[in-house]
């Protein structure tokens, strides 16, 4: 028999909760209500699953999923050995966790300044423009950036009249163009990313704001105090669900500005097994995939969990 | 009027000056693309910063609409947004609000079945042969039948339904209203803002859509705005011309005129959607609600 | 005419009787008569993909229909996702009859699946005899494309195009104002060019803002090409010497060049963004917008009724602007030359079905031969009904004049969605295989035709030896990767980051990473192409 464990204050109440069945009968409604995204669920996602099996396979065509031949963990220690895997894995990680750190807050940061600009319009305006990159892809944004931080470019433009003797070469020095990368890519994601936040913000109850100006507090300690714990459940949720993400590190931003003189620290997973996968060799694309989904799935589990601990198992997503 | 200290009035004078700075290097990339619409070849080519044409033409815009297909292009895109944001969000509204109640059986199962879906996917053949046997090849319901649910957007629906607390339910519920009257009735209202955010993230996704176009789609009657405007950059991909596959000679180029026109053609309409959105994110909506 | 029912009869009877006999699957194509098309045959036809948004029923399309008695169910596809729609598509049941294959690595892929059936070199004979010629005169090379591990799985086709180096182009109205009066034709007299270009204000606007020249790395095979070039190497290729095969990137020539262009970035001729740069788009930028004033392009940017050619874009920018193409420099040694795919192109497999159905790849094939030797054939296929959708530019002159398309098909969408092409030096949907070489140059456009004698002369081209570098068994395994830490070296090079001696860097980097592997693949590969060329007669 199941147990709920409600947790009101310090005090911890065990209920002994009725059998399953029961439960599905009492609480029909809500049971009808999953119902269509479950079928969509098996259907879309359930049912391809099997696909994932093609990482352990030879797999021809011709003979199916279910009839081509098992090779075990082949595919994984081809992708493993192969010359630079590891070098790859690395600069994943690090795009991965710089674009994470840097560009984590940034969406928080943006929306709570939102929320301090006292005209409407001024604030629509804003918001409107900074979600704009957002729109465009790579191939175009890509173009537009390698022409800023050019050689001759505005950024170096401007850095010359600071006084740097030598132009940078953003493009050709590894450590300035992840640096470029990163950035590039939390301006290009920051404005949309600060849509959820402000959503969640104007949740928040407007008298709690005057309450704590009459106690005395400035606009800062509000936000300290107000805004941010009620962003808190939203930030924590969009934390853990990125970090699913965490050996994808933006493959169409990389493979359309990078070159060959900075591939040794730009060259990530994905454009590696691009250039490997010439030749179509779908037990690794998917062994590469499953791989990828592994690690998510077990940085999501870990965040999940230290959530709850820090939490008291008010927050997590599961 | 609440009164602001130097402090505070300084700090405005930063935000303004910062928000405003950032605000016009992200217009700079469409202010880019809108201005090479307007450009002759001649200024396109130029090589330059492109703020403004300073010699408007609109030929570009005029190549984009001469030919019928975008029209039949967009008429599918609005098909797909409208459609497939109206029932995704359905769907995934009333998934999410589900999982959000605590007397749901077996929460944690169908919360992991569907964070499951974020991470792991069959991948693209099984999904063409699963398609292929529903009868979703070459068919425009293929745009919204297997988008009606994401795992993301679930997850963080239900995050902004635990915020409505159960007593909500309860008082409902002892006047009388099943689930589905308290979710279409009382809940919906006081959640305008996530309601709104979903429909903004959904309808952002399938206006943009094109690799579901490309791929499951061979009929040119049936494809999206974004598929058009992928066939058009990727056709002149200098990768091809260097792999000796387009012979540059016999190929004509599609001017970057063109190929920004048909960028902003297929931004715009979905850039004036989200003010409409922005009206919904007010404060103290949930306002009245609780002190009820 | 009964006579020839009777005679049709009987064949088709025989046929049928020899079906029943036969032993196994394989039906006997003993009996099988090309020219006789009484049968109707349906054909699931997957061509090149340069025409995604055309449908069934274009004129080509009924023309080979009316003519061979054929139904055609063509599939069209586009270039940016060809392969993967392709194998989507063959995964999911449907193989098509005819099946484009773009490398040779396709091939080798689909073979393995047992998706794509073998093509015996005397079935194409028997058929198709002048395209097989065509092909052992041309570029038997190219059989390599379509052999996987000594059979062969399909029909390669040939690009005449592609035959043709870049062209070098110059400002001429710089190089007169710097005081030279003829385009640069060796090493020494580009480098005084170049020199002069970056440091004696060419467009006279008093700011020292104009380079000699910029480069391309990611498009590897135009990398510095002309330079290379004459040294006699191209670094990326395979390079025959001899009995045996070697890397391009280990000869001699290619050490002195890099000294020499490293000597030149020092001295400011190359432009920094030379590491960016990709020379069908920035680079072109940079040339048309008056930054660098040299460029290698393609031949055909020099027309200007293209407005889109290099020619029309830099006068437009700068109407005093004056260009003028060049052959590719000599060296020291009198070597010249720069890089080209070669004529080799792609292949035609036949799906694994058809083995079943000889007659229908009979017909094929014979359709092939007849659009390879009749020319009104393959000229109406190719461009249309003259007078509808096509015309001589003079019809004094006719053919000579060259050919223009008539509206609406003068709008290139309008030619794409016809299947409609101008071009017959290379495949295109429904011809997919090249004309003659003859007729190839008697509808070249005369403006092209002019530059191309001019300037590209065929020997100039380099090609590796297997024409794409990336058919040994263990390119992308090695090569691929090989070829970027080569770069990564040169350009430290070039940049002066690293003495030229560092370049052994990377022969030790070969031969610890796959180069042993790679070079026993490639004299593996030299001794197979004498065997190929033993079994289609050519030895």
């Amino acid at each position: 028999m199941q147990k709920e464990v409600i947790s009101s204050g310090t005090k911890k109440r065990v209920i002994p909760k009725s059998p399953l069945l029961k439960q599905y009968i009492n609480n029909i409604e809500l049971v009808l209500m999953i119902i269509p995204g479950l079928a969509a669920l098996f259907l879309f996602n359930y049912m391809p699953m099997y696909g994932i099996l093609i990482a352990f396979k030879d797999y021809k065509f011709l003979k199916g999923i279910g009839g081509s031949s098992w090779v075990g963990f082949e595919h994984f220690i081809r992708l493993f050995s192969g010359m630079d895997f590891i070098n790859v894995l690395r600069n994943t990680i690090v795009i991965s966790l710089l674009k994470l750190v840097c560009g984590f807050p940034a969406p928080i940061i943006l929306a709570l300044l939102l929320n301090e600009i006292k005209s409407s319009k001024y604030k629509k305006l804003i918001q409107t423009f900074t979600y704009l990159p957002h729109f465009f892809s790579w191939v175009v944004l890509g173009g537009i950036i390698m022409m800023i931080f050019s050689v001759n470019g505005p950024v170096n433009i401007i850095l010359k009249f600071f006084g740097l003797r030598e132009p940078l070469v953003f493009f050709g020095n590894g450590n300035l163009f992840i640096n470029m990368i990163v950035s590039t890519a939390v301006w290009q994601s920051v404005g949309w990313g600060a849509i959820i936040y402000i959503a969640a913000l104007s949740g928040v109850d407007e008298s709690l704001y005057e309450a704590a100006y009459i106690d005395g507090a400035g606009r800062w300690k509000q936000t300290l105090h107000i805004s941010l714990p009620c962003l808190i459940p939203t930030i924590s949720t969009v934390f853990i669900l990125n970090l699913g993400q965490v050996l994808n590190a933006g493959f169409d931003q990389i493979y359309n500005m990078y070159n060959p003189t900075v591939y040794e620290v730009a060259d990530i997973i994905d454009t590696y097994v691009l250039r490997k996968l010439r030749a179509m060799d779908y037990g690794l694309g998917t062994a590469v995939g499953l791989f990828k989904s592994m690690v998510g799935l077990i940085f999501i589990i870990g965040a999940n969990w230290i959530t709850k601990k820090i939490s008291d198992d008010e927050l997590g997503i599961m | 009027m609440i009164k602001n200290s130097n402090g505070e009035k300084a700090f405005a004078v930063f935000n303004y000056l910062l928000l405003g700075l950032l605000a016009l290097t992200t217009l700079y990339p469409f202010l880019y693309t809108l201005s090479i619409s307007l450009s002759t070849t001649r200024e396109a080519t130029s090589i330059g910063f492109h703020l403004y044409p300073k010699e408007v033409s609109t030929t570009a815009y005029r190549m984009v609409f001469k030919n019928d297909s975008i029209f039949i292009a967009y008429s599918n895109t609005i098909f797909r947004t409208v459609a497939g944001t109206i029932m995704a969000l359905l769907v995934t509204s009333l998934f999410a609000y589900a999982l959000s109640r605590k007397s749901m059986p077996n929460r944690k199962l169908f919360t992991s079945i569907v964070l499951f879906t974020m991470l792991f996917s069959g991948g693209q053949i099984p999904s063409y042969i699963v398609l292929k046997q529903l009868g979703l090849l070459n068919n425009v319901w293929v745009y919204i039948l297997p988008n009606l649910i994401g795992a993301y957007n679930v997850i963080i629906a239900r995050a902004f339904f635990q915020s409505i607390p159960e007593s909500m339910n309860e008082s409902a519920k002892i006047d009388g209203a099943g689930e589905f009257k308290i979710f279409f009735s009382i809940i919906i209202p006081l959640s305008k803002p996530i309601i709104m955010t979903l429909a903004l993230w959904v309808a952002v996704f399938h206006w943009n859509a094109w690799y579901d176009s490309m791929m499951y789609i061979t009929d040119n009657n049936k494809i999206v705005v974004q598929a058009f405007l992928q066939r058009i950059i990727q056709e002149n991909n200098s990768d091809l011309i260097s792999q000796g596959l387009i012979n540059p000679d016999i190929q004509q180029f599609t001017p970057e005129t063109i190929k920004s026109a048909t960028i902003i053609v297929s931004i715009l309409p979905i850039l004036m959607f989200y003010p409409f959105v922005q009206k919904y994110f007010i404060k103290g909506v949930m306002l009245g609600a609780v002190k009820g | 005419m009964n006579l020839k029912r009777v005679i049709t009869a009987a064949l088709v009877g025989t046929m049928a009787i020899s079906s029943l006999t036969g032993c196994g699957d394989k039906k006997s194509d003993k009996n099988i008569d090309p020219s006789n098309m009484s049968e109707k045959i349906t054909i699931t036809w997957l061509g090149v993909p340069y025409n995604p948004s055309a449908q069934e029923g274009t004129l080509p399309e009924k023309v080979l229909e009316e003519k061979f008695n054929v139904d055609i169910k063509p599939i069209f596809l586009a270039q940016n996702n060809f392969n993967d729609k392709k194998s989507m598509m063959m995964a999911g049941g449907e193989i098509p009859d005819l099946v484009y294959e773009l490398d040779p690595i396709n091939v080798k892929q689909d073979a393995d699946q047992g998706l794509i059936m073998k093509l015996p070199y005397e079935t194409i004979k028997k058929y198709a005899p002048t395209v097989y010629a065509q092909l052992n005169k041309e570029a038997p090379q190219a059989w390599l494309y379509s052999l996987v591990e000594d059979d062969n799985y399909g029909l390669p086709n040939l690009n005449f195009n592609n035959a043709y180096p870049r062209i070098g182009v110059w400002r001429t109205d710089w190089l007169k104002k710097v005081g030279i009066n003829k385009v640069p034709e060796t090493l020494d007299e580009m480098y005084l060019a170049l020199s002069k270009f970056t440091n004696e204000d060419p467009d006279g606007n008093g700011k020292k803002d104009t380079y000699g020249m910029s480069g391309d790395i990611k498009n590897w095979h135009t990398m510095f090409t002309n330079i290379f070039g004459a040294y006699g190497v191209t670094p990326f290729n395979w390079m025959k010497t001899g009995d045996k095969v070697e890397y391009g990137g280990f000869q001699e020539g290619t050490k002195q060049a890099l000294e020499l262009l490293s000597k030149w970035y020092q001295e400011g001729l190359i432009h920094p963004d030379f590491i960016t740069d990709d020379v069908f788009t920035t680079g072109k930028d940079k040339f048309t917008n008056g930054i660098v004033g040299f460029v290698n392009q393609h031949g055909g940017y020099f027309d200007p009724k293209n407005t889109a050619s290099l020619l029309s874009i830099t006068k437009q920018i700068n109407p005093n602007a004056e260009i003028e193409n060049c052959k590719p420099v000599t060296g020291p040694e009198g070597k010249s030359g720069t890089h080209v795919w070669g004529k080799p192109c792609h292949v035609v497999s036949f799906g694994m079905q058809v083995e079943k159905q000889p007659e229908k790849l009979a017909r094929i094939l014979s359709m092939f031969e007849t659009l390879i030797t009749d020319e009104s054939l393959a000229s109406k296929v190719l461009l249309g009904e003259k007078g509808t959708q096509w015309t001589y530019n003079d019809e004094q002159v006719g053919l000579d004049s060259g050919t223009k398309f008539l509206p609406p098909y003068d709008d290139s969408n309008q030619q794409k969605n016809e299947c409609l092409s101008s071009e017959f030096g290379g495949p295109s949907y429904f011809v997919p295989l090249a004309q003659p070489y003859e007729t190839f140059l008697k509808y070249r456009r005369k403006e092209i035709k002019d530059v191309f004698d001019k300037y590209a002369d065929p020997k100039n081209g380099l090609s590796d030896a297997f024409m794409k570098p990336d058919t040994l068994p263990s390119s992308s395994k090695y090569f691929v990767d090989l070829r970027t830490k080569q770069i990564n070296i040169m350009v430290q090079i070039i940049k002066g980051e690293k003495p030229l001696s560092a370049y052994k860097e990377f022969e030790d980097i070969w031969k610890a990473q796959g180069g042993p592997q790679l070079e026993k693949e490639a004299q593996d590969m030299n001794s197979q192409l004498d065997t190929i060329y033993k079994n289609v007669g050519i030895k």
